[in-house]
This record gives structure tokens, C-alpha cells and sequence, in this order.
């Protein structure tokens, strides 16, 4: 999706360039009358608009034939995908980068899902037997969200036990915030940072 | 992006409209709060109420009708649980807007957490 967004932004950006280009060569060709100079037949004749014309023509006479250019169609049905790719990129909502803790008439209270995240990599941090902990919050469009921790446990600790006490020293966080915790607890390795 | 807050004690004696006032006030309960580091400017560090002592970053209040303003804060905290933190700065607001009285012209408290820092 940030791949469609930033390709929309693109094109959006070079249909504008070329509109503001081709407006400015009328502009620039409305100046003079008649067929020669700066006029809009010469224009026209640069342009070789009348083979276009006739391009067109030819193929809009097969089409009433019967005759199916798969080319063409294939060529069709991309723009058309391509279409639609574009306005999904442009229409679909972003998601949400607060995770929202209360609306009222009083106001709101969020937070960004960063700060989540440092939040709950602070409480997992302070679980006996985690060496290190990575935490990512996501945020969910009808609010909510999800913490995934990701922690390293020292050798001697039960990783049943370990996933339980995080869950339990995350409901702080989780249950003001409506977040789920999923947790992956996995062995320590080498380098891994002891608390 | 995190600015210290102007002083408005050193600025000119020309009165400061009401919305300067509560933004002011707001920020200054705001980091009086035990685990509230500073304003923050938000992602393009804008997010803040600009008056002639200059900008006072992590703050803004708009006009709500009727005849009151809505104080938006961005806040650095220290690692604390958040939502009680939320309550004690919206709290603190509401204690230093009737000090001023102010309280008539506050109308919602919107606080978001930007980021945290762990601080000594």
C-alpha cells in the first residue's frame, strides 16, 4: 500500500507537469491566426494530429468488424488495473498511528504507537529472567490495537511462565488502550543483554 | 522535537489574549505533572501556540464555541502507565484554569503521547 501511495503521488505529479506543459504550448500557439507561425493549425500539423486521425480511425473501423486486437485489449485491461491499483492508493485510509485511549466530551487521550511501544518494552524489560524485549504496536482502524513482543529470556527461565508474567505486567497498557498482547519468548542468544 | 517553554513572565506587559493564556497555563500544569518530560512539537514539530514571547511547542488551543477554547497537548512522559498519567495532566489543567480562572472559557483537553524518555 505505500508502494501504491507513493506511485499515485508520482503519476498525480507528472499528469499535472504534463497538463500544465501542454496548456502552456496551446497558450504559446494561440497567439497568432491563420496556418503558419505560432497558430494553433501549426500547432496541429507538428503534432501530426491528422495521422493520429486517421490511426484511430483505422482501428475504430476494425473494432466494428469484428476483429479483436489482443494487443490493444490487453493494453486496455492493464490501464484499467493500473486504474484501479491508483485509486486504491489514493482512497484506502491510512492506518491510524495513535492508538486512541478515550473520546469523550472532554476530549481524547492517544498515544503514538512508538511511544506504546517504548511503554510496553519498559514493563517487559522489568520481568525477571527477559535478557531483552522488542515490542511493535499496531493500531487498529476501528481502534484498539495489537502489542507484539518479541522477548529473549534467559536459560533458566520457563518460557510458559515468562509469556504469562508479560501478559500479566502488560495490562497496564493493554487494558486502558484495548490492545491484545501476542507474545514470543525465545532463548537468549549470545550478546543478548541481561537484566 | 522538543523546545523549552518560553518564559511569559519576561515578556512585554501588553495582556495576552485568553487563548495564549490557557495554552500557557495548560503546558505549565502540564509539565508540573510528575512523568511529563516536555511539549512536543508533533512530526513537523508545528504543533504549538505562537504568540510574541515566541513558540510555546507542544500546545495549542482552538476557539469552541460557545465562547471557549479546546487545549490540544503533545507530550514527551517518562515511562509510566499512561492512561493514569493522561488523567493527573487533564487534572492539573483544570486546577491551574480556575486558579487563573479560566475554567468558564476550557472546554475539551485532547493529550496525546508522542514519545517517551527515560529520564535520571
Amino acid at each position: 500500500m505505500i508502494l501504491l501511495r507513493a506511485l499515485a503521488r508520482l503519476i498525480t505529479f507528472l499528469l499535472l507537469l504534463l497538463l500544465g506543459l501542454a496548456g502552456l504550448t496551446v497558450a504559446i500557439f494561440s497567439i497568432q491566426s491563420g496556418l503558419t507561425g505560432l497558430s494553433l493549425p501549426q500547432l496541429a500539423d507538428w503534432s501530426h494530429l491528422a495521422d493520429l486521425r486517421d490511426t484511430v480511425g483505422h482501428g475504430l473501423r476494425d473494432l466494428e468488424t469484428g476483429a479483436v486486437n489482443w494487443v490493444a485489449a490487453l493494453a486496455g485491461l492493464g490501464a484499467v488495473l493500473l486504474g484501479v491499483l491508483l485509486l486504491a492508493g489514493i482512497l484506502v485510509p491510512r492506518r491510524e498511528r495513535t492508538v486512541s485511549l478515550r473520546t469523550d466530551e472532554a476530549g481524547t487521550v492517544n498515544a503514538r504507537r512508538r511511544a506504546l511501544g517504548q511503554a510496553a518494552e519498559s514493563l517487559v524489560g522489568q520481568v525477571r529472567g527477559i535478557a531483552d524485549a522488542n515490542v511493535k504496536a499496531k493500531s487498529r482502524r476501528r481502534g484498539g490495537g495489537t502489542l507484539r513482543v518479541r522477548a529473549h529470556r534467559i536459560r533458566a527461565a520457563d518460557a510458559d511462565q515468562l509469556e504469562t508474567t508479560v501478559v500479566d505486567r502488560l495490562t497496564t497498557l493493554t487494558g486502558p488502550f484495548a490492545l491484545n498482547a501476542r507474545v514470543d519468548v525465545r532463548d537468549a542468544e549470545r550478546g543478548n543483554r541481561v537484566a | 522535537m522538543t523546545v523549552p517553554a518560553p518564559d511569559p513572565v519576561a515578556a512585554p506587559s501588553v495582556p495576552a489574549s485568553v487563548r495564549v493564556r490557557l495554552a500557557h497555563a495548560a503546558m505549565e500544569a502540564a509539565l508540573a505533572v510528575d512523568g511529563v518530560v516536555a511539549g512536543h512539537g508533533g512530526p513537523v514539530g508545528r504543533h504549538a501556540t505562537f504568540d510574541r514571547t515566541g513558540p510555546l511547542v507542544g500546545v495549542t488551543a482552538a476557539a469552541a464555541a460557545p465562547d471557549g477554547y479546546d487545549v490540544s497537548l503533545r507530550l514527551v512522559a517518562r515511562p509510566v502507565p499512561l492512561h493514569l498519567l493522561a488523567g493527573r495532566v487533564r487534572a492539573a489543567i483544570d486546577r491551574r484554569a480556575r486558579r487563573l480562572g479560566l475554567a468558564a472559557q476550557l472546554r475539551a483537553i485532547d493529550v496525546r503521547f508522542e514519545d517517551l524518555e527515560e529520564t535520571s
